[in-house]
């Protein structure tokens, strides 16, 4: 399983928390051709799963059509500080990444 | 694989909790959706229905103008009631289908991401609520299409 890098933060919000990821991955549509004309075969972030405390709060199923390294947001209400955030996600090629964070 | 993974990825962050309740909210994501080259096709199996209300209750933020279609920012905020999916679709596409976002009650009021656009078209955001589709769209203009190929 390649490493892929996947960055987190949660920001305090009026009620909740707004999570950000950025996700380091190609987003391969499968239309492109690499520099000797074969087509670079598709590879992309399927979902990308939210939780808080264990509890699993959304799911975000990405298409190809979503830039290369996913940037994504997503609030999430309830969330207070010393809460424990995570996020899961994994790719066409069987490859995922889980990242934690405590809400500050 | 995928069980795998998630038995590894759980075993990493230590916590068995996190594992079940990924386990426990295995809907089934529509794969075939997502790699259909028509957005018609791609509608019918994630909204199972072609009706959608005009709203206004939809907020949709995207530029008027992108230079470079292979990073378009768009933001989503929506003050329906309780939304239960959130569906982000770029008609004229090769893969029109971008994103289908389920949310609990504690999620789906704000949303941001980057896109690819393929040339000037609509972005259309679907919003269920109540069991309806809402739906508000924007146009972009695109100066450099980024999908490739």
């Amino acid at each position: 399983m390649a490493k892929r890098r996947t960055r987190l933060k949660a920001e305090i919000t009026d009620n909740g928390i707004r999570a950000t990821c950025l996700i380091k991955h190609p987003m391969e549509t499968g239309n492109r051709l690499d520099s000797e004309g074969n087509k670079i075969p598709i590879h992309y972030v399927k979902y990308v799963k939210f939780s808080v405390n264990g509890e699993h709060v959304g799911t975000l199923n990405l298409g190809p059509g979503v830039s290369a390294d996913p940037y994504l947001s997503f609030d999430i209400a309830d969330v207070k500080a010393g809460d424990k955030l995570a996020l899961h996600w994994e790719d066409n090629k069987g490859e995922s990444d889980t990242v934690e964070r405590v809400v500050k | 694989m995928q069980n795998l993974c998630t038995v590894a990825a759980s075993w990493v962050v230590g916590g068995s909790g996190i594992l079940n309740s990924m386990l426990a909210n295995a809907a089934p994501r529509p794969d075939a959706a997502f790699l259909a080259g028509d957005a018609d096709t791609a509608m019918m199996e994630v909204l199972g229905t072609r009706e959608a209300t005009a709203s206004d209750q939809i907020k949709l933020d995207a530029p008027l103008q992108a230079e470079n279609g292979a990073v378009v920012p768009i933001e989503v905020s929506t003050i329906l009631p309780s939304p239960e999916s959130i569906v982000v679709v770029v008609p004229n596409n090769p893969t029109p289908l971008l994103s289908v976002i389920e949310t609990t009650p504690r999620t789906g009021n704000y949303l941001r991401m980057r896109i690819k656009m393929a040339g000037t078209d609509n972005v259309m955001v679907y919003v269920k609520s109540g069991g309806q589709w809402y739906v508000t769209s924007q146009e972009v203009r695109v100066a450099i299409g980024g999908c490739g190929g």
